[in-house]
């Protein structure tokens, strides 16, 4: 062989072998489906969960914007928030190895830790792919369950009545979180609803529980979700009516009771825990005893309100539009008063309302009728059947689809359309109502928490709304872009999503902060992207 | 030191600067002193961070080189050149179904040649190189037509040896006036990575004052890798 092919030779296997250095395929991770959970607000930071990345991507308003992530399980269903607003819970729904590159993932609840950037998420086998989560108040006991979407197209069969109640203050473990399927009657659940914690009266157990209670048609089903693997207790609704479907809970828990409010049933169905001690031997250690009592609200109430008045007697409030009526019952004795309205009104708020007030006025609208009107009832003796009723009604220019309460102030937020272009703000102690004219339909907005401002954006206009409360001032940012969605953060900042699938968002400081204080961060739903090993 | 003995040594690394101006100037009786190569570059990068970009980690590259012989210096066995090279090209594709992203790195680079002359058409070399490279990424949502993208500049660096065959050759008077010949080479490609942030692209105008903006780490890119080239070469 001479040198020149010697030299041809040596040109041929270079190419030979640079064309095996090129057979290098990347994972088939990075060809997922993409979509986006969030924005969701969180204290002082916005969550998003990447779901093609199986990430939760944190952005800190506070100070300079920060952004961080944490690697969660595979294909995101549901996220929420605990009630301290610290840690983020997400459900995933895993994967089923399939492709090469796939790996076997089982369904999990991930809690993070989002005030700690170097944290690890807690991740809990929940077993099915649940879409659904309730947390308690008290940020320790959760409920994962199935909404009533129906199966989806993974898996073979799924059991609606299957949930999973998982101790978040604990680490997993073989009894952490229990799974359990509770007694069905034919129905699957229409959702799940955990009380307050609350001790139940006269219990040698006084610890303050959790009890879960499962809402389907025709029955309600209260779980101890303290203590999971204790029995649950069926309570059929049949009494009240054929398609009896409970629809609303509210909670008094220093009586450890609950009252119910259903669509087809005449009365409010009130729930009181009892303390009933398991016989000596008994299979089922469960120490209480649902007991039943029907309020008579007489014409099938359409929204309640629980109270205590300023004697610490326990109020109950319904609405009845098929009777047109207002029933005032008092818990304790049953007694009810009712005052006859001239219109079907269908929703109740209270004003002021927060754990330690005593609600002195309530707001009743007519939402399902539409009409041009709110009323005005004084609370303050409202069961002296000897007191005139004090009924105030706001006449208005246009009818009335939604009434929203301001936190912390004694002001409502009335809706006038569809569209959210025309708003009224209501004052419940001088019966004024201010409209509100804005640039066009409100898409988004939020009430900062201190009640001090309500915070609005439109699409297609880029600008942030400010509307002082204290004196309905109202005052404007421009943006460099139109926005999306609006979030008040428990912080203080301002948080507005521009829509960008990449992330764009303006972060103000506080409603009084100018522009200059004010960030634009982009890219943030990518950030990483280059240094990630999926 | 003396007086004395400072000039002596100062002119001993006179001397010594002088020889070697000498060795290195170009001499016009040379033949066959000059070289330009024009040809493309398939890059192979194994780095991770072209995963998030493209699925097959190849770029293909449009390359341009010229090489000075540097007949002064006399090695045994070996030619040495002088190298410039001018190399750009692109990758990219679709991430998670509606990314698409394009990334192009341009490369400049000098370096040395050592070429060892096997047979009249035919000779192997080896070379490395130093230089700048810029690059950039773009990338397009695709669909809801949102881009950002940024640019950056890394150093690079550059090692490689390949065969040249030379078989159309011109000689007039017993001397080589002009070959032209084909070039394949192997070499792997080094740069420092480039951090990359996510710079929004709008339609605002330039003269609108715009709000304070952070932009988020992409991470960084390495376009480091193996690479292959063919090159069409021409010595006169």
């Amino acid at each position: 062989m001479n040198a020149y092919n010697r030299l041809t030779a040596a040109v041929l296997v270079v190419a030979a072998l640079a064309a095996l250095g090129a057979c290098d395929d990347r994972d088939v991770a990075w060809d997922r489906d993409r979509s986006v959970i969030g924005p969701i607000a969180l204290k002082t930071e916005v969550a998003y969960i990447d779901n093609a990345r199986d990430r939760v991507i944190i952005i800190d308003t506070a100070d300079k914007p920060r952004i961080w992530t944490y690697a969660i399980g595979r294909d995101a269903v549901f996220a929420t928030v605990t009630p301290d607003k610290r840690h983020l819970a997400v459900i995933t729904r895993g994967e089923e190895a399939v492709l090469k590159g796939q790996v076997d993932q089982d369904p999990q609840l991930w809690l993070v830790d989002v005030s700690k950037p170097d944290s690890v998420p807690v991740s809990y086998p929940v077993g099915s792919p649940f879409d659904r989560l309730s947390i308690a108040e008290d940020g320790a006991t959760a409920v994962a369950y199935f909404s009533a979407s129906g199966p989806d197209a993974t898996g073979f069969f799924r059991n609606p009545n299957e949930m999973a109640i998982v101790d978040l203050s604990r680490a997993p473990a073989d009894d952490n979180p229990v799974l359990k399927t509770v007694r069905s009657f034919g129905q699957a659940p229409d959702g799940v609803i955990l009380s307050p914690p609350m001790v139940v009266p006269g219990a040698e157990d006084a610890t303050r529980r959790v009890f879960a209670f499962v809402l389907s048609l025709g029955n309600v089903t209260v779980l101890d979700a303290t203590h999971p693997q204790r029995r649950e207790v069926s309570i059929r609704l049949d009494s009240a009516g054929s398609n009896v479907r409970p629809r609303e809970i509210v909670f008094a828990p220093n009586s450890a009771t609950a009252y119910l409010r259903s669509d087809g049933a005449r009365d409010i169905l009130e729930i009181l825990i009892n303390a009933d001690p398991p016989a000596p031997g008994a299979t089922d250690p469960n120490d209480y005893r649902p007991a039943l009592a029907e309020l008579g609200a007489g014409g099938g109430p359409a929204d309640v309100a629980v109270y205590d008045d300023a004697t610490g007697r326990r109020l109950v409030l319904a609405v009845t539009p098929n009777t047109q009526e207002l029933v005032v019952i008092d818990a304790d004795t049953a007694q009810f008063r009712t005052f006859a309205m001239d219109d079907p009104v269908d929703r109740i708020l209270l004003f002021p309302s927060g754990p330690d007030l005593v609600p002195q006025v309530a707001v009743l609208a007519s939402l399902g009728s539409r009409l041009s009107r709110v009323h005005l009832v004084a609370l303050d003796r409202i069961t002296d059947s000897l007191e005139p009723t004090k009924l105030q009604t706001v006449e208005l220019d246009q009818p009335v689809l939604d009434v929203q309460p301001v936190p912390g102030r004694e002001l409502a937020m009335i809706v006038h359309d569809d569209d959210r272009t025309v708003l009224g703000l209501l004052d419940v102690n001088i019966g004024s109502v201010s409209p509100l004219q804005g640039v066009g339909r409100l898409d988004s907005y939020a009430f900062t928490p201190d009640g001090d401002y309500l915070v609005g954006v439109t699409d297609g206009v880029s600008r942030v709304g400010f509307l002082e409360l204290s004196n309905l001032h109202p005052s404007d940012l421009r943006l460099d872009s139109d926005p999306a969605s609006v979030l008040a953060l428990p912080g203080g900042a301002i948080f507005i999503d521009h829509g960008d699938p990449f992330g764009v968002a303006t972060i103000i400081p506080s409603p009084q902060s100018s522009r200059d204080e004010s960030h634009l961060l982009t890219g943030f739903l990518l950030s990483g992207l280059l240094d990630e090993n999926l | 030191m003396t007086t004395n003995q400072m000039a002596h040594k100062l002119s001993r690394w006179a001397l010594a600067a002088a020889a070697a101006a000498v060795m290195w100037m170009p001499s016009a009786a040379s033949a066959q002193q000059y070289e330009l190569s024009i040809g493309s570059t398939t890059r192979y990068m194994g780095s991770d961070s072209v995963d998030a970009l493209t699925a097959d980690d190849s770029m293909g590259m449009f390359s341009i080189a010229a090489g000075f012989h540097l007949n002064q210096v006399h090695l045994p066995l070996f030619d040495l050149l002088a190298d410039v090279s001018l190399d750009t090209g692109t990758f990219g594709g679709t991430t998670f179904q509606r990314i698409h992203s394009e990334s192009r790195v341009t490369t400049g680079m000098v370096g040395a040649r050592l070429r060892w002359t096997v047979s009249p058409r035919g000779s192997f070399y080896g070379r490395a190189m130093l230089g700048a490279s810029r690059v950039s990424l773009s990338l397009e949502d695709l669909a809801s037509a949102a881009a950002l993208g940024d640019a950056g500049w890394s150093a690079s660096t550059y090692l490689g040896g390949g065969v040249e065959l030379l078989p159309a050759r011109m000689v007039r008077n017993g001397r080589e006036r002009f070959s032209l010949g084909v070039r394949l080479e192997g070499g792997y490609f080094a740069t420092t990575r480039v951090k990359m942030r996510a710079v929004a692209t709008d339609d605002m105008g330039a003269d609108v004052i715009r709000l304070p903006t952070t932009m988020a780490s992409l991470g960084s890119l390495d376009p480091s890798g193996w690479s292959l080239r063919f090159a069409v070469v021409a010595r006169f």
